[in-house]
């Protein structure tokens, strides 16, 4: 109950001079960041309306920039999933390896409360900290790639990631298991490079007899993947919640759902309807799920951002404020306005961290099928809620015994609006609320 | 109180000591490039939990030296029968593939420099789409008609085949990878695995 106690706040005389230091910094902050999604609408804008080439210049253009900085390994990711988009799969594949050996992951659902608030409301602007399902997404996108350059044993090192994330213990039963296409993907490249065993280890877990479909003599196998829809991003909002004797207002990132993509997918083999693609991984539906359960421990975190504002509020309260004028004087007034509008620029210039990999899909679709070796025409048709139909199509080349990808991110070319936030709304009579307050009174535990 | 006006060798001294900061800081910046026939121990220190030169290197000393004092090579023909390495098989979560294909062919060159090998080149294995295949498909052991076609196709007596496999574990900011490196060579004639040896190799980050 830090706030409530005037006495334990630091007296300082003439504290403007220096508060200034450590004001303006937090306000020029303020005024060079925005959030993440914002800065990153342009992307969006070019990447969901088709134009890959321009995506591409800007986040190339970004990276320059920022190149070291704290987005640059979210960057890459983002880059690497324009390039994979436009089938330049080998160069999309070095990004994401690249990426993978030292990127940092928080799991917001279980991370001690004050490393959480340390990250998400960091002033110096932390290195973008990936979640575990944007880490799995980090080796399923680069299975595709490997699979997509015919780089069998690569693949096969990205399905053996994706698989010790699968099965670590904290991995939630309904993760482990939901994840059925990262699984029967795993199954294929492993397939693939020879790795027998450890392929049907893959594929008993999978359950998906649509990607274990191996092809017969004088047959090739062909996988399709449409990668559909536009994943949940983070996006900021606001909650009150009753802490520290009295109501406050906190930022927190929220996770606001997207497109799920298009209603159904057809498949066509030379002409004929090869029936509609199953979804057999539904990323968006999961990420949400995982934010219910982060959500307390989010709020816990937002609320711990609290107790250095109320310091800075005391403190600016106290510096212009003349003790020798009672309380209600029209200085004294003044005082505590500027302590609280202090208070304010402080909670403005460190909003939530809201970065994500946004150019995820939501849902991912799949098959695998056996064809006669030869040259085949194949062709997906989305079609949309309207009725309206897209459909792309390929020229396909399988050898005997041989092995092709057909890969399509649907939400390219499928139109781009941003996500809006949630309305504020109090939170303290909710679970999640109640939840982050239990969580408050607990001693932070972090790991040194 | 008046102010005293700095004096001139005073100034001369300051402008001197912000000269030196000023390309002390200047020095500082940018790349710095070494060579390592300059710098020896550039070699040294281990930059990632995958496999490098010094790794490969000390390796492949380990095999080769087991090898040769084995009781296999001591009853060796002095023919020079012919042998080819057929793969080295990556079975860990690690992007080794590269540095694989780099120890294939440093075990020829040490196959060729003993003396006492005829060695079929590698990649006059994989440039044939159908032995290409057959290899990419190998896995611990080789097929009946891959031998065959070994030993009538290219005439080879002996192959060396063997894969690498991991432990890999994590605890808070460190990931230990244990690596076993299995090598083996087999006669193609009658199938008979004639050497065997594992090589372990285990690096480490801490974060």
């Amino acid at each position: 109950m830090v706030v409530a106690n005037r006495s334990r706040a630091p007296s300082l005389v003439a504290p403007l001079p220096l508060l200034l230091p450590l004001l303006l910094p937090l306000l020029l902050t303020a005024a060079c960041r925005g959030t993440y999604e914002a800065r990153f609408d342009a992307v969006q804008r070019a990447y969901y309306s088709g134009d890959l080439e321009q995506a591409e210049d800007l986040l190339r253009s970004r990276i320059r920039r920022e190149d070291g900085g704290a987005d640059a390994d979210l960057l890459r990711l983002e880059l690497a999933q324009v390039l994979q988009a436009g089938e330049h799969y080998a160069e999309a594949s070095v990004l994401l390896a690249g990426v993978d050996d030292r990127l940092l992951v928080l799991d917001y659902s279980d991370a001690p409360v004050d490393e959480l608030s340390r990250v998400l409301y960091s002033p110096d602007r932390a290195r973008w900290h990936a979640t575990p399902p944007e880490r799995l997404m980090l080796n399923v996108q680069n299975m595709l790639n490997f699979l997509g350059q015919g780089e069998w044993e690569d693949a096969a090192v990205e399905a053996r990631r994706a698989r010790q994330q699968l099965i670590r213990e904290h991995v939630p039963a309904e993760d482990r298991y939901g994840s059925r296409f990262v699984w029967g993907l795993a199954g294929i490249c492993l397939e693939l490079a020879g790795a027998q065993g450890e392929a049907q280890d893959c594929y008993r877990d999978a359950q998906t007899p649509e990607l274990e479909r191996r092809p017969g003599a004088d047959e090739g196998s062909l996988l399709v993947v449409v990668q559909d829809g536009q994943a949940p991003v983070r996006v900021p909002a606001l909650a009150y919640l009753y802490a520290y004797g009295a109501p406050r207002r906190l930022q927190l990132p929220a996770l606001a759902p997207r497109s799920r993509g298009s209603p159904r997918v057809d498949l066509l083999v030379d002409g004929a309807s090869a029936g509609p693609l199953p979804e057999l991984l539904d990323y968006g539906g999961q990420s949400l799920r995982r934010y219910d359960d982060e959500f307390p421990r989010l709020l816990a975190a937002a609320a711990l951002q609290v107790v250095p504002r109320a310091y800075i509020a005391d403190f600016v309260e106290r510096g212009l404020s003349d003790h020798d004028e009672p309380a209600g004087s029209p200085q004294n007034t003044w005082a505590r306005f500027g302590g609280f509008l202090a208070g304010e620029l402080v909670a403005e210039a460190l909003p939530a961290d809201t970065r994500c990999w946004t150019l995820l899909p939501a849902t991912v679709r799949a098959t695998r099928i056996s064809l006669p070796a030869g040259t085949h025409t194949v062709a997906i048709a989305l079609s949309g809620p309207g009725g309206d139909e897209r459909r792309a199509e390929w020229t396909v080349q399988l050898d005997p015994g041989g092995f092709a990808l057909v890969q399509l991110t649907a939400a390219v070319g499928g139109g781009f609006s941003p996500a809006a936030s949630p309305l504020a709304r109090d939170l303290t009579a909710t679970t999640a609320g109640q939840q982050a307050l239990e969580l408050l009174r607990q001693p932070p535990v972090s790991t040194p | 109180m008046s102010a005293r006006p700095a004096s001139k060798p005073r100034i001369v001294a300051l402008g001197a000591v912000l000269l030196a900061g000023c390309a002390m800081a200047a020095a500082g910046c940018g790349p710095t490039f070494t060579r390592g026939s300059d710098d020896p121990t550039l070699d040294e220190p281990p930059m990632s939990t995958r496999l490098d030169r010094k790794d490969l290197d000390i390796a492949l000393e380990q095999w080769i030296t087991g090898f040769q004092a084995s009781p296999f090579m001591v009853t060796l023909p002095r023919d020079k029968p012919s042998i080819a390495i057929l793969k080295i098989a990556n079975d860990t979560s690690e992007h080794i593939g590269g540095a694989l294909d780099n120890l294939l062919s440093e075990m020829e060159t040490k196959l060729v420099d003993s003396g006492a090998w005829t060695v079929v080149d590698n990649s006059r294995l994989t440039t044939d789409a159908n032995m290409a295949e057959r290899l990419r498909q190998l896995g611990d052991t080789v097929d009946p008609e891959t031998r065959v076609a070994l030993g009538k196709e290219y005439g080879i007596h002996y192959f060396v085949n063997g894969r690498v496999g991991e432990t890999t574990e994590e605890v808070k900011d460190t990931r230990r990878v244990q690596y076993y490196l299995f090598l083996r060579v087999t006669d193609v004639a009658t199938n008979v695995i004639r050497y065997q040896d594992q090589v372990d190799i285990t690096k480490q980050v801490e974060d």
